[in-house]
């Protein structure tokens, strides 16, 4: 299990393809395809940043987009690494977490685009499907209402 | 609940899995736990669970079925119903299937807790795996040697 570390020194479980517990390898072409058609078909408003894969979750992509890989919790990084922020007070570079209906943190997307104190554009990686820009709302009904924004601490520099 | 009506349900939702509208919703998840907040809300799944075992049953044939196993998204939906709906034999043929190694990423933790809940073992979310491979490897070894006294 690689590891990968918050500002205060906890590791975040994750894992890479083709590693266990990661897919074995890669969306195939035939499905990168469809993943592709049927968003086009339910979500017609959002664009296509980069194709389906099992390479990065939405965790991932919002948190350690750099490093990569899938991330099945965004806690420590929420808990250690990142402040609640009002919602009215937005700014690109933050992340917004989706409630689901089991009160869990669903998704997680970054702020894109703000204007007016409004996010009108965010990006994120919808699980195995593709990473898109999308409005707030305008997302898959399963990962429920947008609720919590959070800013990434200010990293300390040193004296 | 008549035999036809329980046929009828349990061909609903062998459909509704197969229609990508509904198996992509489970693509979308990122973590197991949110796979199964999803999977519990799609067409079909309320219906076999509410068979029982039957229903569990139907959900352990697609399992077996490579037609529908080879989609890791039907073979997800089925995991959690046969979870929540438990039939005869399923930690038999889910140590089976682990041990031949045929779940992967987010399967992978489904098909152990719901290999673990059929065996009655508990385990911490996140040792769940090591442990179902573990227990998965010797019933499977029970299960051949038993059916080894009996040829």
């Amino acid at each position: 299990m690689p590891i990968l570390r918050t500002s205060q020194g906890r590791s975040v479980q994750h894992c890479h393809v083709p590693n266990s517990p990661c897919q074995p390898q890669e969306v195939t072409a035939a499905q990168i395809a469809a993943a592709s058609v049927w968003l086009t078909k339910n979500f017609p408003n959002t664009k296509e940043i980069s194709p389906a894969s099992y390479r990065i979750n939405c965790h991932g992509y919002a948190y350690a987009e750099i490093h990569g890989g899938w991330f099945n919790y965004a806690k420590f990084f929420n808990d250690d690494d990142y402040s609640v922020v009002p919602f009215n007070s937005p700014q690109p570079g933050d992340i917004v977490s989706y409630i689901n209906h089991r009160g869990r943190i669903a998704h997680s997307a970054v702020v894109d685009r703000v204007s007016n104190g409004q996010i009108t554009r965010l990006r994120s990686k919808w699980g195995g499907m593709p990473a898109v820009f999308h409005e707030l709302t305008d997302v898959p009904a399963s990962y429920g209402n947008p609720e919590i924004l959070r800013r990434q601490n200010p990293v300390n520099q040193p004296a | 609940m008549e035999e036809n009506e329980a046929t009828e349900r349990i061909r609903y939702a062998v459909e509704k899995f197969s229609d990508p509208d509904v198996y992509y919703q489970v693509m979308l998840a990122s973590s197991p736990e949110i796979a199964k907040d999803t999977i519990e809300t799609l067409p079909g799944v309320k219906e076999l669970i509410e068979l029982g075992p039957e229903g569990g049953k139907a959900a352990l044939n697609l399992l077996e079925d490579e037609t529908y196993a080879a989609n890791d998204n039907i073979a997800s939906i089925a995991l959690y119903v046969v979870e929540q709906a438990p039939p005869p034999g399923a930690k038999e043929t889910l140590a089976r299937l682990i041990t031949s190694n045929k779940f992967h990423g987010i399967n992978s933790q489904l098909a152990a807790e719901t290999f673990l809940h059929s065996a009655g073992i508990e385990s911490l979310e996140e040792k769940a795996i090591d442990t179902a491979a573990r227990e998965a490897d010797r019933i499977q070894a029970e299960t051949m040697n038993s059916e080894n006294k009996q040829a």
